[in-house]
C-alpha cells in the first residue's frame, strides 16, 4: 500500500568536463558519516545552486516514471533554492577531489523536512508518515553533489509540494515541485521563475517597457538619469547640471527604479536558484583570468565585500564610476540609448551604442586582464 | 507632473498616486525581467563582449525591434497616454556628437568591468549582491563629477 517517493537534487555545473547531472538511481555514493568537528554550522557545497534532476516513483521494485498524483501525470523538475544568507559559511577553499567538505556533511533528521500536500479528497491523515530518509551524495570529484530525500506516500493521494531543507533552525532551501501537466498556480509561478527565459521572451518583454512607459505617462524608458536625480537630491552644491527640480522630472523614474530593485528581490526569492550557464569558451577564458566560482550572477571572487580592495576595486569601484560618468556624459545607457533611442531611430543613440561596444571590448580584452 | 492642468486638485492627486503605482509595478516587472533574462549577469556581459554566445545580441536586438515597432505604431496611430495626453518623444540633440562617442565609450568600459548598467545595478542589489551598493555609490560619484566638469567638456 505504501510506496516510496524519491527526490534527488543535483548540483548544476560542470565538474571534470562533464555535466554533473546524475540519473536519479545512479551515483548512490555513500556519504561519510563521520563528522570530526561536529555540526559546525552550515557546511554545504560551494555552489549555491541546485537543480533536481528527476523524480523517481517506486512501487515495489518496479520503477515508474512520473508522479503518483491523479492530476499530475509527471513532474518535470524540482528545484532547491538556497538563500544567500547561508553562503558565507560555506566552504569556499574547497579543492575538487578533496573529501574534507563531504565528510562535514552530516544530515540530521531536522535537516530535510518533506512536506506533503494532501489531496483534498483524501481524509486520512498522513502526518505520521512525514519523516523521511535523507542522503547526501558525492559526485565523481568527491564534492557533495546532491541530496536524496525519501518519503513514504500513497499513490494518487499525496504529492510533495515543498521540501524544506533546514540546517538547525535555519531554512536553507526549499524544493518546489514543478509539474508539466499540473495547472496549479504555484506550479505556474515556479515554472515562470525557476528557469531563465529564452531570448525570444526576454528581449520582447524588455522592449515592451518602452511603449508601456510612453502610454502610462509619456515617459522615455531609461535608467541612467536616475543617477542624476539621486545626485541632484543628495548633493546639488556648486554644480549647475544638478540644479533642477528632480522631483518633477525624475520622481517617476526613481519609483520605477525602486520597483526594479524590489523586482530583483522578488525574482531571487520566488525563483529556483539557477546558475548562469555560459558558453564553454567564455568559461575557459574567465578561468584563465582566475575566476573559478561560476555559481552566482556575478563572480563571487570579485563581487564580494571581502574582495573589494584587491580585485574588486577595479571592477566594482572603477567600473561603477565609469558607468556613472559615461552615462551622464552620453546622456543615456543601454536602456536609454540602445533600446529607447534606437527604437526611435535616433542617430545620437547609434553613435552612443557604437561607443558602448567599443568601450566594452576595450575593457574586456585589455583592462580586465590587468585587474584580475 | 504631467497632470498639472487638471482642474480639481483631489482628482489630480489620486491620478498621481495611480501613476506612481503603475511606475512601481512596471519597475517590479523590469527587475524580474532583468533577473529572469540574466542580462544583469556579469558572466552574460562577458560572453557578449567575447562574442561567444548570441544570447545577449538576440535579447537586445529583439528588444529594439519590439520597441521600435511599438514606437512607430504609437506615432502612426496617434496613441495617447492613459490620461489622454498626446505622446511626444523629444529627439536627442546632436551637437558635436562628441558626448555620445566619448561618453558611450566611457560607459562601455564601465559596463564590461562592473557587468551591469544602471538598471541592473539596482536589480542586482535586489538579488542580494550587496556589494553593488559600492558600485552604485561610485556611479553617483561619476555622475556628480560629470556635472562638475560639464562646462569644460566638449559636447
Amino acid at each position: 500500500m505504501v510506496d516510496r517517493v524519491q527526490v534527488q537534487l543535483f548540483r548544476v555545473g560542470r565538474v571534470g568536463g562533464t555535466y554533473n547531472n546524475h540519473s536519479a538511481t545512479g551515483q548512490q555514493g555513500s556519504i561519510a558519516r563521520a563528522s570530526p568537528g561536529g555540526r559546525a554550522g552550515p557546511t554545504l557545497p560551494d555552489s549555491t545552486r541546485f537543480r533536481l534532476g528527476s523524480w523517481t516513483y517506486r512501487k515495489g521494485s518496479k520503477r515508474i516514471a512520473g508522479f503518483p498524483d491523479r492530476s499530475v501525470k509527471s513532474i518535470a523538475s524540482v528545484q532547491i533554492r538556497l538563500p544567500r544568507f547561508c553562503v558565507p559559511n560555506w566552504p569556499r577553499s574547497y579543492q575538487p577531489g578533496s573529501l574534507a567538505a563531504a565528510t562535514e556533511l552530516r544530515p540530521s533528521p531536522a535537516d530535510v523536512n518533506l512536506r506533503m500536500r494532501r489531496d483534498p479528497s483524501e481524509s486520512t491523515p498522513y502526518r505520521s508518515q512525514l519523516p523521511t530518509t535523507r542522503r547526501f551524495h558525492r559526485d565523481v570529484a568527491g564534492r557533495p553533489s546532491s541530496i536524496t530525500a525519501t518519503a513514504r506516500t500513497r499513490p494518487a493521494r499525496l504529492r510533495p509540494s515543498r521540501l524544506r531543507w533546514r540546517l538547525g533552525k535555519v531554512r536553507v532551501g526549499t524544493i518546489w515541485t514543478r509539474s508539466t501537466h499540473g495547472c496549479r498556480l504555484s506550479d505556474l509561478v515556479v515554472t515562470f521563475f525557476s528557469a531563465p527565459w529564452p531570448w525570444y521572451i526576454a528581449g520582447p518583454v524588455i522592449g515592451l517597457f518602452v511603449p508601456a512607459l510612453l502610454i502610462v505617462g509619456n515617459r522615455m524608458f531609461g535608467a541612467s538619469s536616475n543617477l542624476r536625480h539621486i545626485c541632484s537630491a543628495l548633493l546639488p552644491v556648486r554644480v549647475e547640471y544638478l540644479r533642477y527640480d528632480w522631483k518633477r522630472t525624475g520622481l517617476w523614474n526613481l519609483i520605477f527604479l525602486a520597483g526594479t530593485t524590489v523586482g530583483g528581490l522578488l525574482a531571487s526569492q520566488l525563483g529556483g536558484f539557477h546558475s548562469i550557464e555560459i558558453s564553454e569558451r567564455t568559461r575557459l577564458a574567465l578561468t584563465g583570468l582566475g575566476i573559478h566560482d561560476f555559481s552566482g550572477l556575478a563572480p563571487r571572487e570579485v563581487f564580494m565585500w571581502s574582495a573589494l580592495l584587491t580585485p574588486g576595486i577595479g571592477s566594482v569601484v572603477l567600473g561603477g564610476f565609469l558607468v556613472g560618468f559615461g552615462t551622464a556624459y552620453a546622456g543615456g545607457c543601454t536602456s536609454g540609448h540602445a533600446i529607447s533611442g534606437l527604437a526611435d531611430l535616433q542617430l545620437p543613440s547609434l553613435i552612443a551604442v557604437v561607443g558602448f561596444f567599443a568601450g566594452g571590448l576595450l575593457a574586456t580584452h585589455f583592462v580586465l586582464p590587468l585587474i584580475f | 507632473m504631467s497632470t498639472s492642468t487638471a482642474p480639481i486638485k483631489a482628482n489630480h492627486e489620486s491620478r498621481d498616486t495611480i501613476n506612481w503605482l503603475a511606475y512601481f509595478f512596471l519597475g517590479i516587472c523590469f527587475g524580474i525581467t532583468l533577473t529572469q533574462s540574466e542580462v544583469l549577469s556579469w558572466f552574460r556581459i562577458q560572453e557578449m563582449f567575447r562574442f561567444q554566445s548570441p544570447r545577449m545580441y538576440e535579447i537586445i536586438a529583439s528588444a529594439i525591434v519590439v520597441a521600435a515597432v511599438s514606437v512607430a505604431l504609437i506615432k502612426r496611430l496617434g496613441v495617447k497616454t492613459i490620461s489622454g495626453e498626446p505622446i511626444a518623444i523629444s529627439p536627442k540633440t546632436m551637437g558635436l556628437g562628441v558626448r555620445y562617442a566619448a561618453g558611450g565609450t566611457i560607459f562601455g568600459l564601465g559596463w564590461a568591468l562592473v557587468g551591469a548598467c544602471p538598471g541592473p545595478l539596482f536589480a542586482l542589489l535586489g538579488n542580494g549582491v550587496s556589494v553593488m551598493i559600492v558600485a552604485i555609490g561610485s556611479a553617483l560619484a561619476g555622475t556628480w563629477l560629470y556635472g562638475f566638469l560639464r562646462p569644460r567638456l566638449p559636447h
